[in-house]
């Protein structure tokens, strides 16, 4: 896929997420992730796949005990 | 001052663009008057990133040259989650290059220039500083504008009126026309500090930065040692206390401790934006144009508003000057509205997306952005939608004006309705680039043409002399201009016998392998009438 395509499949993924709302967003990447990875040739690059997934979500790197506090006139609040 | 009863084209609106194209008609010898509400140049830095292109539209009244001295060049950006590097990019760039992809500087410096470059046609391009339009009359033959200046009312007629008054344009509400599309809700604070830095000139991005969570950020170098810095409020931060200097300090200031620029620094300008996707449909309403902002607003993240502003000016100015001196009709400055429009289009499916990732607008947008961000870390297959999506000039194809191509074979960069990519010449010693032929006349660029073509190309010249501004020909090949560096052949393909007509703002009319002499004279003759009456002595050379 060329960078245009991807462009267009993210926009396009987006605008799915809000349609199917937050509360069943898991649900509907749960969907879509086991029928990419169902789509893969071999177990061990799905299992590759779900361990880059999960690293990138749980990551918080080296900013996550900021102390946001200092940040003065700013909500430290991510936004929702 | 005491404003003339008639002028042929009022222009309403002395910003960047009002001015370059007042300079610009100046430089084809139309006359024009510019009324300007303000006293002065705009204050703030406003649009600061100068596209390539835009550079190229200066350059036809001459203003390029102190725009670069002036101004920064760069090339590329870094785009950084949270405090790591995601994105590292780079815009088209060679070192063979007439212009830099993007020069920063600040908007009161173009004004200056387009004023000056006005200047240099004294008794052409007049401009009234404290001058409002307060009632537009249009009629079929031309338009009668009420304007009010040193507290007294003068009406002037123009044989044309081009609104070139902004997003809150007077002529558009006078006229009744409404700017459509949607706005985002997604709002950002702009503010030039002025600190010394030894950084380099780079689009600068920050997602989630640690000194201020939850924000998107922007810097960028203007010259005089200002940094404008724009980052995004929280939807449910009052727009009025956000731009209160004690709430705006302090992150600025966290965000420079963050990235060690420990200077001494102070605030020059604040302002806020959000984001807005609008135009209007037509360009065109019988003898009224629309230019910039007065016609579309498009979001600022691609910088495509002033860009798009000034290539408004470089469509409109020569098919006004066309049509004002009588070398076409005034159904030219439809193909405006057509092409502008259609640009605007573009420009603002562009913004759209950018906005989308800049200011996400809704829960899909949000998750999707934190997940290419977080996966950008790690896989660079996705770093590319980060990338900010620059301005660039846009395709006409779908113009009335483009003529059926008849050499594809040549490649898609130089297709008609396409900006005629520029190309480093040698004439002689001389280098000479494609794009200092434009903003005058139309151009004939001919590869190795055989004698037969090469008569009829200097034939057609000549039918031209007496025009205004004449048709230009240029001859590359054995014993003409050289392309030492391989950009003609790679951009235009190199098949003896090509000729590209191209347009006077630069883009191509129409290409050829080995054309009749019927081909180019009935490609040209609606801009030069002069070829119509010579048809039957020339037409078989």
């Amino acid at each position: 896929m060329n960078p245009e395509a991807l462009d267009q499949v993210y926009t396009s993924m987006a605008q799915t997420l809000t349609r199917v709302g937050e509360s069943r967003a898991p649900l509907f990447l749960s969907i879509l992730g086991l029928s990419l990875l169902s789509r893969l040739p071999s177990a061990e690059e799905a299992l590759s796949l779900l361990a880059q997934a999960e690293a990138a979500s749980l990551d918080d790197g080296a900013v996550a005990n900021y102390p946001a506090s200092s940040c003065a006139g700013a909500d430290p609040a991510r936004p929702t | 001052m005491t404003l003339p009863s008639h002028v042929p084209v009022l222009i309403a609106g002395g910003g960047p663009v009002g001015l370059t194209l007042a300079a610009l008609l100046a430089e084809y010898g139309i006359a024009s008057l510019t009324v300007e509400a303000d006293e002065g140049y705009c204050s703030g830095s406003r649009a600061i990133c100068m596209s390539r292109r835009s550079q190229e539209i200066l350059g036809w009244i001459g203003a390029d040259r102190p725009l670069i001295d002036t101004g920064l060049a760069w090339t590329g950006g870094r785009s950084y989650y949270r405090d790591r590097e995601v994105l590292h990019f780079q815009m088209p760039h060679d070192p063979l290059q007439r212009y830099a992809p993007m020069v920063n500087i600040q908007q009161y410096y173009v004004e200056e220039f387009a004023h000056q470059a006005m200047r240099r046609h004294p008794g052409l391009a007049t401009l009234a500083w404290s001058a409002r339009v307060t009632a537009v009359q249009p009629g079929p033959d031309g338009v009668s504008v009420e304007v009010e200046a040193d507290g007294a009312r003068q009406t002037v007629r123009a044989d044309w009126l081009v609104a070139c008054d902004g997003g809150r344009s007077t002529v558009r509400d006078a006229m009744g026309l409404k700017l459509e599309g949607m706005q985002y809700e997604g709002r950002y604070v702009i503010v030039d500090i002025e600190q010394e830095s030894q950084r380099p000139v780079e689009r600068l991005a920050w997602f989630d930065p640690p000194s201020n969570p939850g924000s998107t950020l922007l810097m960028h170098r203007q010259p005089g040692n200002v940094w404008r810095v724009d980052y995004q409020i929280r939807d449910d931060e009052d727009p009025d206390e956000a731009v209160k200097p004690e709430n705006v300090l302090p992150r600025v200031q966290s965000h420079l401790d963050m990235i060690g620029e420990t200077a001494p620094w102070k605030p020059l300008w604040i302002s806020i934006y959000n984001a807005k996707c609008l135009t209007l449909d037509r360009y065109r309403h019988g003898r009224v144009l629309f230019a910039g902002d007065a016609g579309h607003l498009v979001p600022i993240f691609g910088v495509r508003g002033l860009n798009s502003g000034l290539d408004d000016a470089g469509n409109l100015a020569w098919k006004l000057a066309w049509v004002l001196k009588g070398q076409s009709p005034d159904a030219l400055l439809d193909s405006y509205s057509i092409e502008r429009v259609h640009a605007t289009r573009q420009n603002l499916a562009y913004g759209a997306k950018s906005t989308e990732f800049m200011a996400p607008p809704d829960f899909g947008f949000r998750l999707m952005r934190e997940a290419a961000l977080r996966l950008a870390l790690v896989d660079d297959g996705v770093r590319s939608l980060i990338n900010p999506r620059q301005s660039a000039p846009i395709s006409y194809d779908t113009s009335p004006l483009n003529r059926e191509d008849r050499a594809p074979q040549a490649g898609p960069a130089a297709a008609p309705g396409q900006p005629a990519p520029d190309v480093l010449l040698q004439d002689g010693d001389a280098p000479q680039y494609l794009t200092a032929h434009f903003g005058a006349g139309f151009v004939a660029l001919a590869i190795s043409p055989d004698p037969a073509v090469s008569a009829v190309l200097d034939a057609l010249a000549a039918a031209t002399q007496d025009a205004p501004r004449p048709l230009q020909v240029l001859r590359a090949g054995p014993g003409s201009l050289a392309d030492p560096h391989g950009q003609l052949a790679l951009r235009y393909g190199n098949q003896a016998g090509a000729v590209y007509l191209l347009r006077p703002d630069g883009y191509v009319l129409g290409r050829w392998i080995a054309p009749s002499p019927a081909d180019l004279r009935a490609a040209l003759a609606p801009y030069y009438p002069s070829l119509n009456s010579t048809a039957t002595s020339k037409g078989h050379a």
